[in-house]
């Protein structure tokens, strides 16, 4: 039995043996070779347009995942390529903030091809900020028009994507309920900068499992075992 | 299980059903027609899966689809009316029925059958848009849909509810209707949106505003008084379209018999939530309480009988402990509120769960109308005590009550986007619930009223909820 999360972005598989893997997500084939259908259990937001024995929302696997790393999690934030969720474990609720691309990963895509630098350079760039540029936290539109706006008055790259992720985490942190053991999941938490603007503007530490890209498929994975 | 999202599945009803729809007894609708079992059956089975093809179409996030329970023959009957609305409408027009456009809750519809009428939602306009032409599939009936709300949209505003689509539809003339009669209760706080859409019409339509008095007046002489008199001035309009006449005993005959219909369909409800296995799906529910409040054009008596047919089904499946098709052992129960939008049936019970119940239509089919005395004083009073239409709290601890008696496991509040009176009292309604109920609660903002296909993010939560409370 392998856990395979399909997301907007990527896709994750979390096999047996403890082994994990990544790729595009129109290449989700490659983690399935070999593996029969009746070994599935998907996730994701195209858990049923891949073959599958049982498909499971994100929110679901979340919480089996996370639980593997963090037995005691309270509130679960998974930062996604789609949306960003917020699952409160402790009375069985979540919040989603999916209306507005601002809050979820493609924003910092977007940002990151209007500034012709890769996903994975936006961490160093924040870290080397001087001075947080000022942004909006409620559209990623408009986000993006401030930040030409900062750039014209002489803000730096750096600057600009550091008062991105300012931005990016005040739009996550108003969801975010009062809680001690708050687990950050997704691909997006492997942006230090990102990580670092949370605990900021949010006032607390958070729990980072070691890769939180895979919580989801490992999840999935655990979900079959628990209840085969 | 494997991936068959590029293979349309469609509904077959299969032979061995015909006999047992052929005993059952013919439709009569309000203009006189007369549909037997077997026309039914020719309709279901050769003529519409040709017209209306996105109808039959399986897939999951078809909120337009029939239910796949084949075996449930009462079933087949809701589908029938369904399928047939807009060819009734034309036909009932024809003969000088007037089709009037009554939008906004907080009203039965006793009046409008009495004065020989037939009421219209703007759900039903939807209904109609999408049997304009025949042979679309899913994905091009969604498109229509979404072109004329747009049109209402560039019109007017982006800021009303996707029901400025049925809207546009009457005003752009793809629709024809006789009178406008709005209801002006909270439910729908983007009524003034809407009529604003046809001021702007380039066709003209005799629009008649109900005021209903707000804020618990049920209780208040005067507010009685003032919405028989708003009652009595819908019908008198409705006969001067018509040139007809009706009697206060046609209007007490008419109210016996829509009481018959909302009790028995209450009778249906308490049935189904003393079974141990629920006897239908959420979608044949669904329709049995959206037809004891709206018969949709059949006349009362046969709509009683069909009723009655329905109990009898539901009964016998109890009795013979059948689930309706498509759903899970043991399905998580979830009461859904909320007006206009509902999750989608089949995600419910694809996803595990099942509906047993939805506030707004629920609390129609509580309405008792006095029968001795001034009919417009009795319905004025009824339809001033509908619970959904209540102060929030009194409404939410009604909710409650249904909540226990129809034992769900949780509470889904649905809204549309640009409803700003639900969304405005959705949580309220929700926390007391989870207080006094202690049940888990969703309030979820949705964008697919009047749409053909649901979005995967609002079914997404909805499949997130289900999960959660197995």
């Amino acid at each position: 039995m392998i856990g395979l999360d399909v997301g907007s972005t990527t896709a994750k598989a979390a096999y047996p043996e403890g082994k994990f893997r990544i790729v595009e997500s129109r290449n989700w084939r490659e983690l399935t070779d070999g593996i029969a259908p009746c070994d599935i259990v998907s996730t994701g937001y195209f858990r049923k347009s891949v073959p599958h024995k049982l498909a499971i929302t994100e929110i679901t696997a979340a919480a089996f995942g996370a639980r593997e790393y963090f037995p005691d999690a309270e509130v679960i934030v998974d930062i996604g390529g789609q949306d960003t969720k917020v699952i409160d474990l402790r009375n069985n609720t979540f919040l989603l903030n999916d209306k507005c691309s601002a809050g979820t990963g493609a924003f910092l895509e977007f940002t990151a091809k209007y500034l012709g630098i890769q996903v994975s350079e936006l961490g160093d760039l924040h870290m080397r900020a001087k001075k947080a540029a000022q942004l909006n936290s409620t559209c990623g539109v408009f986000a993006i028009s401030e930040m030409i706006s900062r750039m014209v008055e002489g803000a730096s790259v750096e600057d600009v994507v550091a008062g991105m992720h300012y931005s990016f985490a005040r739009r996550v942190a108003k969801l975010i309920p009062e809680a001690d053991r708050i687990v950050l999941i997704g691909g997006t938490v492997k942006n230090r900068g990102l990580t670092a603007a949370l605990e900021e503007v949010a006032g607390k530490r958070f729990l980072i499992p070691p890769a939180p890209q895979t919580v989801n498929a490992l999840g999935a994975l655990r979900y079959s075992e628990e209840r085969p | 299980m494997s991936n068959q999202a590029n293979k349309v599945k469609f509904l077959t009803y299969p032979e061995r059903i015909r006999s047992r729809l052929e005993r059952t007894g013919e439709i009569v609708f309000i203009d006189g027609q007369h549909v037997t079992p077997s026309q039914i059956w020719q309709f279901m089975t050769e003529e519409a899966p040709k017209r209306f093809p996105y109808a039959y179409d399986t897939k999951t996030y078809n909120i337009v689809r029939l239910s796949d329970d084949v075996d449930f023959v009462s079933g087949i009957k809701y589908n029938y009316i369904e399928l047939t609305w807009r060819d009734r409408m034309l036909a009932a027009r024809s003969k000088g029925i007037p089709l009037i456009l009554n939008e906004g809750g907080g009203q039965t519809r006793d009046p409008y059958y009495a004065a020989g009428a037939i009421p219209l939602r703007p759900g039903a306009v939807s209904t109609w848009v999408r049997e304009m032409e025949d042979g679309l599939d899913l994905h091009q009936i969604d498109l229509r849909n979404t072109a004329i709300m747009e049109s209402g949209r560039k019109l007017i505003t982006i800021e009303a509810c996707n029901q400025i689509g049925a809207h546009a539809a009457i005003s752009d003339g793809v629709v024809d209707v006789d009178m406008l009669a709005p209801f002006l209760c909270l439910r729908c706080s983007d009524v003034a949106y809407l009529v604003e859409k046809h001021r702007s019409s380039q066709r003209s339509y005799p629009l008649q505003l109900i005021d209903y008095p707000i804020n618990n007046q049920v209780n208040k002489e005067w507010a009685v008084e003032y919405f028989a008199s708003n009652l009595k001035r819908l019908i008198a309009s409705i006969l001067n379209i018509t040139s007809a006449g009706m009697t206060e005993d046609g209007l007490k005959e008419e109210i016996k018999l829509h009481n018959k219909m909302r009790r028995l369909a209450l009778d249906i409800h308490e049935l189904w939530w003393s079974a141990n296995i629920p006897p239908t799906n959420s979608t044949d529910f669904n329709n049995i309480r959206i037809f004891g409040n709206d018969p949709c054009g059949v006349s009362a008596i046969s709509a009683i009988s069909i009723l009655e047919e329905t109990k009898q089904e539901v009964h016998e499946r109890i009795k013979n402990s059948i689930k309706g098709a498509g759903l899970t052992d043991d399905p998580v129960r979830l009461f859904a509120c909320g007006s206009c939008v509902s999750p989608n049936p089949t995600v419910v019970d694809r996803a595990g769960g099942v509906v047993v119940g939805k506030d707004d239509w629920l609390s129609g089919l509580y309405i008792e109308v006095k029968e001795n005395g001034n009919p417009y004083g009795n319905l004025a009073k009824a339809n001033l005590s509908i619970s959904y239409e209540q102060p929030i709290e009194v409404r939410a601890l009604w909710t409650v009550e249904q909540i226990k008696k129809s034992k769900a496991d949780g509470m889904i509040f649905m809204h549309q986007w640009g409803c700003n009176y639900q969304s405005a009292v959705s949580r309220m309604v929700a926390d007391i619930v989870k207080e006094k109920a202690g049940i888990p609660t969703l309030v979820i903002e949705v964008d697919e009223l009047d749409k053909a296909e649901a979005l995967e993010q609002s079914q997404n939560r909805v499949e997130s909820f289900i999960e959660m409370l197995r």
